[in-house]
């Protein structure tokens, strides 16, 4: 599978202060680990530095926001070079929790394409639901297995940014905008440059499938300029449309 | 050498032993096999954390059940602390106290 752009391009060498930086290798993804349990955060930088992973860990939700150059407060250490590829946090820490984190992250839109997974020692449906919503590609119980590293790997390696995921589309999904709700069609929708050729019967080339009911999003009729376009999908909508839906279910239907 | 082998054999058995009282479980072993050439003392270095995170919390434990009236939300928070780092090297037996705690801190059971 191809990587792209999920790996640091320049490196740092040596500890900057309060970040726990381990030996760099451009070819290795890059783990940001946020705990605030010192066990944890040991363990979980080990298990990851084994999957062949370059690890930062810190011990705080405002430490990810420094490292992330999110914070207000200016680095001594500039940042910006380093990339992230992948965000694990705890759940349960003092002062910003990882939900919160991971709200700060989503709403950066230079961080927001960053997979943020979040740890818990706690099964609660609610937190898990709740952290899925806001954006979070995965949420793991605790202790961290080796499995679960390997999938924080294949999230890492598909490349999440700028990539829409099943797992992740929680809330994309309720933000999704269906044109399609109002025709029911499961043909695909027509498009623009062919609406005007929309076969009216069902002589379609594929004869196996209904017309083309879903033809004309009226969203479409606005951006091609509302006015004209937009009489015309109504009409389209009102006049021919039920026409087509009555032909497919009482004349000719598709069994 | 008979005595080095002697060690290794006596350090087995406990830790065997710590398997079989259910001292330990599972997750230990995920720790044992993280351990390798290049970090040959992970396992001590974690465990020597672990004691450490522990002695403090549990004085801040002790602490807290000094107060009156309880605190059971700072209990509870304290015991999540520590039943989460339980739990990660798999002291088992510790992990399954923790839970019990903080049922008795949900119930807000002083006595228990």
């Amino acid at each position: 599978m191809a990587r792209n752009g999920g790996f640091s391009r320049r490196r740092r060498s040596g500890s900057a202060d309060g970040f726990d930086l381990s030996p760099t290798d451009s070819e290795e993804a890059h783990v940001l680990a946020v705990d605030d349990s010192l066990v944890d955060r040991k363990f979980i930088e080990r298990l990851l530095k084994t999957s062949s992973c370059k690890v930062t860990a810190v011990d705080s939700g405002m430490r990810a926001l420094q490292f992330l150059g999110l914070d207000e407060e200016k680095s001594p250490v500039d940042f910006d070079s380093l990339k992230v590829d992948l965000i694990i946090t705890d759940y349960c820490m003092p002062g910003m929790t990882g939900y919160e984190l991971l709200k700060k992250i989503k709403e950066c839109s230079a961080l927001r394409e960053i997979p943020v997974v979040i740890m818990s020692s706690e099964n609660v449906v609610a937190r898990i639901d709740r952290c899925l919503e806001e954006g979070a590609e995965d949420f793991i119980m605790k202790p961290v297995k080796p499995s679960d590293v390997r999938r924080l790997k294949d999230y890492m390696a598909r490349g999440f940014r700028g990539e829409s995921c099943e797992r992740n589309n929680h809330k994309r999904k309720l933000h999704d905008h269906s044109s399609d709700h109002l025709f029911q069609s499961s043909s695909p929708s027509v498009s623009p440059a062919s609406w005007s050729s929309t076969s009216l019967t069902s002589g379609s080339a594929d004869p196996s499938s209904p017309p083309s009911v879903c033809a004309f999003p009226l969203r479409m009729s606005w951006t091609w300029g509302g006015g004209w376009f937009w009489w015309v999908g109504c009409v389209w909508e009102w006049t021919f449309l039920p026409w087509i839906q009555y032909y497919n279910v009482h004349i000719d239907p598709i069994v | 050498m008979d005595q080095r082998n002697q060690f290794h054999r006596q350090v087995a058995l406990m830790r065997q032993s710590l398997f079989d009282q259910g001292y330990i479980d599972e997750q230990f072993v995920q720790l044992e096999e993280l351990q390798d050439d290049t970090n040959p003392n992970f396992v001590e270095e974690v465990v020597t954390l672990y004691y450490r995170d522990s002695a403090r919390l549990i004085v801040s434990i002790e602490q807290a059940l000094d107060k009156s009236p309880l605190d059971f939300n700072k209990l509870d928070s304290l015991m999540h602390q520590f039943k989460g780092s339980s739990s990660s090297i798999g002291a088992r037996k510790v992990k399954a106290e923790c839970t019990q705690f903080r049922e008795y801190c949900k119930a807000e059971n002083g006595e228990g």
